[in-house]
């Protein structure tokens, strides 16, 4: 297996990564990077113009995972257009987050964003009604264990994602963007405030909403699965929107949304890895420093792909860090304690027994 | 832990196994100048998959086999000794999953003089066996499952790898074609008893050439139908061929022209019958080969 220097990485998006000097196997091992960090299509678009010099099986790689993105970022718009109307009979505000999002705001944002399924946020008081009337539309509840949707429902900031039984699409429909158990859920009209209208005359989170929501989603979280695709976005939002204006935006949202550390954190990174200028209000020096030297072992690490061709000393650990550290911001102990004895058992049984055991499987012909 | 690169054109895998029933079929199935034990640094494939033996604890009696690509695990392990008829059905899989430069129709292809007849069908139809039936005529198979079509156009091209025999059909088959080479049985499958068979000689050499489509031929079995051939119209023929696309809905526009396209200009017929031969005199008869 070959074996990638996160610089390297890096340097990909900045167009200086030495690339005609890679190996055909060395290819071959970074579209599987590339393609399990959900980035395989940000790539076949922004080397769309070099691409020609490439190994004919990366093009061909490149192609289909264009024509999937292409695909993806049509059937987004569709959602969200059908959508719309119907949440807004039951919750004033329908607001698109995360990947839905920059699809809706196009541009290099939107290019090549892929994504297993659409976060829309709406009002608390309406969420039942509409997966009510989302039901008679054709959307249906994963299958999901007794356990997995008392989580949900109980402790969750949203209900268990919805899937389309014809288009395939999964919806995750928000109340909040936090789980209200942790006491840090904001009172959403606070959010609700930053919103932007698309061309399409859709509703998404501003630019500022939208990279405090990518900084929460990573950092207020367990795992930093994608972590370096949404680094990758943040970069992209800053690289768009970043104005004296932006910047006033984003310390007003945190004033009365919160979620400093994690805003921090994220432009952090970002400027690490791409290079981007942070205003000294949201630097790290913002942080106590032994606080920040323990957040920095963790996410230093964990941010980075967890990939086999990419080497991260400790990122076991840090994972490891970030999973404990990740359900401390979200769940009282009592609770926690309760998640990890229930999830615990069924863990145990997976690794003993397999991870199939609880699932249903179709009884052979004999 | 065994490394081989399986150089199938137009896509090649890179297979990580455990399984020394794999590696034998393989070797048996597609012959060793298409395999390659020792890639180094310049080899490269297409696709990585796994076919992974494992004792859990629940099945301690039982090794199961885990199939996997980029560390997905498309379908629910298997008894260990169905571990080679789970890579073909698993590389189909692949294939059917990631690529959206053709539009892919679950359909056998075959092609005599570079005309192609296309045979879409549900499994239990039939469709393998006919495909044998015109192996056995000199027809050469582009493929027993995934037909790749070229957007816009009636190209087909190959993807030859091991037809899929099942049940009844392995014995009527070895009766048509002894010399032909088969896998080792997999037994109680979810599709029954299941070999695969390798391709002819003659389907491996063109196996680089593209052939045109001219023909959809809809097979279906039936014990008690010598052979009864009824023409499709234009709106059937498109019907089967678009119930049959995998990827139509992500090729959009360009799928649903393709199909259109298709439909328009090829002969379609849905064929009953109990008797492969006649279907194949058929064809060949309304190709003027015969």
């Amino acid at each position: 297996m070959s074996q990638f220097s996160p610089q390297f990485l890096h340097d990909i998006w900045h167009k200086r990564a030495d690339l005609t000097s890679l190996s055909a196997k060395e290819w071959e091992d970074l579209v599987l990077l590339l393609r399990s960090e959900m980035l395989l299509a940000r790539f076949a678009y922004f080397y769309q113009q070099q691409s020609a010099e490439f190994p004919r099986f990366v093009q061909w790689h490149l192609s289909n995972a264009r024509k999937l993105a292409r695909k993806q970022a049509k059937q987004v718009l569709l959602e969200a257009t059908l959508l719309t109307p119907l949440c807004r009979a039951h919750s004033d505000s329908v607001v698109f987050l995360k990947g839905a999002a920059y699809t809706l705001l196009g541009g290099e944002l939107a290019q090549g964003r892929v994504y297993s399924d659409i976060d829309l946020l709406v009002s608390k008081a309406g969420i039942n009604s509409i997966e009510k009337d989302l039901v008679f539309r054709g959307w249906i509840s994963k299958p999901l264990n007794d356990y997995d949707d008392y989580y949900y429902r109980q402790w969750v900031h949203e209900i268990p994602p919805l899937i389309h039984s014809n288009r395939g699409t999964v919806l995750d429909l928000h109340h909040n963007i936090v789980p209200p158990i942790s006491g840090k859920a904001p009172n959403v009209d606070s959010l609700l405030s930053c919103v932007t209208e698309t061309d399409d005359g859709l509703t998404v989170l501003s630019p500022a909403g939208l990279l405090l929501h990518s900084c929460v989603h990573l950092f207020f979280n367990e795992e930093q699965e994608h972590g370096y695709r949404d680094l990758v976005d943040i970069w992209l939002l800053l690289t768009r929107y970043k104005s004296p204006d932006f910047w006033q935006q984003l310390h007003e949202i945190i004033e009365h949304v919160g979620f400093k550390t994690e805003v921090i954190l994220g432009l952090h990174y970002t400027a690490q890895f791409f290079e981007v200028d942070i205003p000294a209000s949201l630097s790290r020096h913002q942080i106590n420093s032994v606080r920040w030297s323990l957040l920095d072992f963790i996410y230093k690490r964990t941010l980075l792909p967890n990939h086999k061709t990419v080497k991260v000393s400790a990122q076991k650990l840090a994972i490891f860090m970030a999973w404990v550290r990740g359900h401390w911001c979200k769940m009282p102990i009592h609770i926690l304690l309760w998640h990890f004895i229930a999830k615990g058992g069924r863990k145990l049984a997976e690794g003993l027994f397999g991870t199939h055991i609880f699932k249903k499987t179709v009884p052979q012909q004999q | 832990m065994h490394e081989v690169i399986l150089n199938t054109h137009p896509f090649s895998f890179r297979i990580h196994t455990n399984a020394p029933l794999v590696l034998k079929n393989l070797e048996r199935i597609y012959g060793a100048e298409r395999l390659n034990f020792s890639p180094n640094s310049n080899d490269f494939a297409h696709y990585n998959v796994s076919l992974v033996i494992e004792r859990k604890l629940g099945r301690l009696w039982k090794p199961q086999a885990h199939f996997l690509c980029d560390e997905i695990e498309p379908f629910v392990p298997m008894d260990s000794d169905k571990a080679y008829a789970m890579l073909e059905w698993g590389l189909n899989w692949v294939v059917a999953a990631h690529e959206v430069n053709h539009a892919i129709v679950h359909a056998a292809v075959l092609a005599k003089e570079d005309k192609a007849v296309l045979l879409p069908a549900p499994p239990g139809s039939g469709k393998s066996t006919t495909c044998c039936a015109f192996m056995a005529h000199g027809w050469r198979l582009l493929s027993d499952e995934l037909a790749l079509i070229t957007p816009n156009t009636l190209t087909v091209t190959p993807f030859v790898r091991p037809a899929c025999l099942k049940n009844k059909s392995i014995e009527v088959v070895k009766g048509w074609l002894p010399n032909s080479v088969y896998s080792d049985i997999a037994r109680n499958t979810h599709k029954g008893d299941v070999v695969h068979l390798s391709p002819s000689e003659h389907s491996w050499k063109h196996r680089y050439h593209d052939a045109v489509l001219t023909t959809v031929v809809m097979p279906t079995y039936n014990a008690n139908t010598y052979c009864d051939i009824t023409p499709l119209t234009q709106r059937q023929t498109f019907q089967q061929v678009f119930d049959n696309c995998f990827n139509v809905g992500i090729l959009g526009q360009e799928g649903f022209s393709t199909l259109s396209h298709a439909a328009d200009n090829l002969e379609g017929y849905q064929i009953t019958f109990n008797n492969a031969d006649e279907v194949v005199a058929f064809i060949e008869e309304t190709h003027g080969f015969a």
